[in-house]
This record gives C-alpha cells, structure tokens and sequence, in this order.
C-alpha cells in the first residue's frame, strides 16, 4: 500500500480510530498495530507476510536466547546463526542472481564453460529495511547494550509496524520497543505535529520530486543525444529528485508514526547545507547510517586500530562499500559506496591539516567553498548511482566530457525554482526537526499555509501520475 | 592514579586528538557536549589512550561507555 494511494487514505483513518477507540488497553492496541501492520504489508504480496513473520519470530528467540545466559560459547553461537540466518535469507532473495551473474561472467571470460539461467526470484518488500533492524537488535542483546525483549507480541509488532516499515527510518529496538510498552496518549498538538510532517512530505514526493522524475528519467534515457549541461542539470534534478522523494517518504512516515503516539527516528537532517561528507552522512539517511556506523565501522576501525591510517580507510571502504550493496544488487551501488568511503577517510585522515587551512581564509568563503564541493562529489556519486550499469556511468561521462557546456539546455528548466524554493525555506527552518514545522505561528496563519499546500497537492499533475517511491526497491 | 588526574590526563589527550579547542572533561560528560567528539574521532582517542596508558581496550567495553565516567572507571581499573 503506497502512502500517496487512496487505499493507504481509507486504512490510515480506520485505523486510526480503532487504535484510539482502544486506548483503555496497552496490548489490545497493539494486537491492533499487529494486524494492520500485516494487512498492510500483506496488501503487495501476502505470502511475504510469512517471510516477516519468520524473521521477526527468529530474531526474538534468539535474542531470548543470547540474553538469558551468561555462556560465552552459547551467545556466540546463537549470534553466529543469526547473522547466517538472517543476512542468508537476504542475500538469496536480493543478490544471488547478482552474484551468480558475476560467477558466470568471470567463469566465461577464464574460459570455463557454465549452463547458468538465472533464477526467477522476486525481492520482498521491506527485507532489507527489517532484516537490519532485526540484526541491529541481535547486535546490541550480544553486546549487553540492553536487555532481550520479553514480550513475543511487542517484538514482532514493533519489527512490523507499518509506518517504517516499507522503507525506514531503520529503528532500533533500545528506541522503538519500549514504546509499545508504555502508555500512547491522544495529544490534539502532536496530532497536529503528525500532520503537518506528513503533509511536507506528500508536497516533497508530489510537488517537488514527481515533477522532476518526468526531466530526469527524460535525460537519462536519452543522454546519448542531450548535450553536457543538459545531463548535469539532469544529475542535479535527480540528486533533489531523490532526497524529496526519500525525505518525503520518511516524514509521511514520521507523521503517521505520531498520529498512533509514536516517535521515529529522524532520518534527514537539511544535509544540503553540509560542509564536509563525513557531516553530510550525519545529516542523509541517518538511521542508515549509524547503523553501518555502530555495527560495522567502529567495530572493523577497532579491529583494524593497529594499521593507523590504513585502518581508518580499510574500515571506511568496507563499511560504505556493504552499504552501497544494501541499496541492491550492482556494481553501480558498490562503485557509490567505496567513493563515499574513500571521501570520509579522507576528511578523517587530514581534519587537522584541513583545519588549519580553514583558520587562514575567511569562514564564509571556506564554508560556500566547502558545501559546494560537497554538493558537486554527491552529485557525481549520485550519478554512478542512478546509472543502470557501470558501462552506462562510463558512457554518461564521456558524454559529459565530449560535448558543449556553453550550449542552450535541452530540458525543461523551471523544476529549478521548486528547488531553489526548497532550499530557501529549509535554511530558515534548519533549528526544525523537518521544514514545515511552525507550530510557533497564529492558528489562522499556520492553517492558511497548511490549505494552500493541499490545495497545490491536489491541483498537481503528478497527483494521478505518481511514481513508485524510490526507496521501495532498497 | 586517582579519577581527577586521568579526568585531567584524559582532558588533555582530548584536546590534543579533536583539535576544536580546549577540553574540559566531567565525569558526566557525553559526546555530544564535546564539540569534534563524533563516531570517526572516538577510535583515535581510544587509541590515544592505549598509546599513553600501555593498555588496551575490548570492543565491547568501548562500546559500553555511556559518559566520561565509565571511561576513566574503565581506565582506572586496567592501570591498578
């Protein structure tokens, strides 16, 4: 069920007013979440709702089972088989095709001669979103960080819960379980608060990135005859395309959470505004991010403590290059990701040297100067992102480089303004948790904008053209 | 050595790895009163701090601390 479709307008109220109507019960509220969350997830495909079930289930028990002895032995065996379990049924369902496609074509090229057909195999909705969330869990039960969970029905409903389900934030279990333990209270301003992030973000994905899906999907089927300035501002349409398209997702998410008594984590932070990529990765994707950053860059930079630098950039590649291939199968993904790593080891590796530069030049040209180059490498690394292929990055950059700058765009232009606008009101917002907060503002002026947003929303083209979000293949 | 004196040897490490001016540590402080102490720094003091003391840390200890205070109990316990 999409969250821009009517059948997510017609299930959100109804339950909504079931899980309020409950409010005297903690549990029976949450055997309400339980079975809306899998009626939900269930609506693509019901037979994935077993798969969820399963690895929900799994994770608990095993958790149980790490959490109730002191055993060494015992609680590395069971944290052993829940990462062969969990990231097994990961990798069958999401990369092994990939993976035995590249065999193949690395088998061909030494001469060998294989009868391969790829599987027919479709990718469950949500699996790599739960499947960390769930690890993430396992993780921190090994590590003592906090207790496992005791209740069945709490932990699998809190894995299933609808609003973060499909596409993040990637909670974490220490922040969202006791949630579902305690008691959610009907609060008319947080109902508002609930609102207003979702309405940010259905304006993000509809207004802002629907409209500029249409330029960039024109661009980059056609970026054999477009010139270069044409394709840049295509890269440039997309780099905004994708974070309204995300953010927007993750705020519709936010919001819906809060309507049920909820808080989510906050998954984006005004990242434009970044002067380093090490603070654009606080600030993009963040439930993502420290994710990779707790359970993979700390412990593999610990591990790796003794090789100094080396170590850093070592744990930097792998950690990001892991987190490229979580985005899917393609070496387009893994090329995204080692850049991002390199980039971060980098600014790690000279923060000092880097520092004193900026103490020699005035600070607001080091800081247009700093965002700017950040804003250019994310762009190009979104670029090997969005390409279908590593030969089609390669082809799009020869186009690039082939062809006139200086020449007249052959794209619509006015998109531009719609980011430019985004921009300019997320500077002003950047204290809020997401921009359209203004609970500050008089009733009538707060509820004046609200309209005219609707109204935009409802007067759009892309209302009855929606794109899926592009999360959703993650 | 008592907890004000690694609290003091701990301050000056700090300020030596991070770089963004001087570091006043408390037993209570977390990361995010530090200004520069984030997820990429916390590994080099860490390594600081082997380097300087001669000991050496678990990833699960490191991963336990929940503020200044654990870290010099832990320090401390590991030096007697």
């Amino acid at each position: 069920m999409l969250f821009t479709s009517l059948p997510f307008f017609l299930f959100l109220p109804a339950v909504f007013i079931i899980y309020w109507l409950a409010k005297g019960s903690i549990k029976l509220q949450n055997y309400i979440l339980l079975f809306a969350s899998y009626f939900f997830y269930g609506w693509w495909d019901w037979r994935f709702c077993f798969l969820l079930l399963f690895s929900s289930s799994f994770g608990f028990f095993a958790g149980k089972a790490i959490g109730r002895t002191d055993n060494e032995t015992v609680r590395k065996r069971w944290m052993a088989l829940s990462v062969i379990v969990h990231l097994g049924i990961l990798c069958y369902f999401k990369y092994f095709n990939f993976f035995a496609d590249s065999f193949a074509a690395l088998a061909t090229r030494i001469g060998w001669k294989l009868n391969y057909i790829p599987l027919n195999i479709i990718l469950p909705l949500a699996i790599s979103f739960f499947t960390f969330h769930i690890l993430g869990y396992t993780f921190d039960v090994y590590q003592k960080k906090y207790k496992h969970a005791e209740g069945y029905i709490d932990f699998i409903t809190h894995i299933a819960f609808f609003p973060q389900l499909v596409a993040g934030p990637i909670e974490r279990a220490g922040h969202l379980l006791p949630q579902f333990q305690t008691k959610r209270f009907l609060v008319g301003s947080k109902m508002e608060d609930g609102l207003s992030q979702m309405l940010w973000g259905f304006f993000k994905k509809i207004i802002i990135a629907d409209a500029l899906a249409l330029q960039v999907n024109y661009v980059f089927s056609h970026y054999a005859e477009l010139n270069a300035i044409t394709i840049a501002i295509g890269v440039v349409m997309f780099v905004f395309q994708m974070y309204c398209d995300f953010s927007g997702y993750s705020d519709i998410a936010l919001g819906t959470a809060r309507l049920l008594g909820f808080e989510l984590l906050q998954n984006f932070n005004y990242p434009f505004f970044s002067q380093s990529i090490s603070e654009f990765w606080r600030k993009w994707h963040m439930s993502l991010s420290s994710w990779i950053n707790d359970y993979l860059f700390t412990p593999i930079s610990f591990a790796k403590r003794d090789w100094g630098e080396w170590g850093v950039l070592y744990a930097a590649i792998v950690s990001f290059a892991i987190s490229g291939l979580w985005h899917g199968a393609n070496w387009t993904f893994i090329l995204w990701g080692i850049l991002q790593g390199i980039a971060v080891a980098y600014e790690l590796i000279t923060r000092k040297r880097r520092k004193k530069i900026s103490k020699q030049i005035n600070p607001y040209l080091y800081s247009a100067v700093s965002t700017s180059l950040v804003f250019i490498f994310w762009s190009f690394t979104q670029l090997v992102f969005r390409s279908q292929s590593i030969s089609e990055f390669s082809n799009i950059m020869k186009r690039l480089f082939s062809t006139g700058w200086l020449e007249k765009p052959e794209i619509q232009l006015n998109t531009l303004f719609l980011i430019l606008g985004l921009l300019i009101v997320e500077r002003i917002q950047i204290k809020k948790p997401y921009a359209l907060q203004i609970a500050g503002l008089p009733y009538f002026v707060r509820w004046a904008i609200y309209a005219v947003i609707i109204m935009l929303i409802f007067s759009s083209k892309s209302l009855n053209n929606q794109s899926e979000f592009l999360y959703f293949k993650f | 050595m008592t907890e004000n004196e690694l609290l003091a040897q701990l301050s000056l490490l700090f300020t030596d790895v991070i770089d963004e001016g001087d570091v006043n540590l408390t037993m209570d402080t977390v990361a995010d009163d530090v200004e520069g102490w984030d997820s990429l720094t916390h590994i080099q003091i860490i390594v600081a701090v082997e380097k300087k003391f001669g000991i050496r840390f678990s990833l699960n200890e490191i991963q336990l601390f929940k503020n200044v205070g654990d870290f010099v109990r832990c320090v401390k316990g590991k030096l007697s």
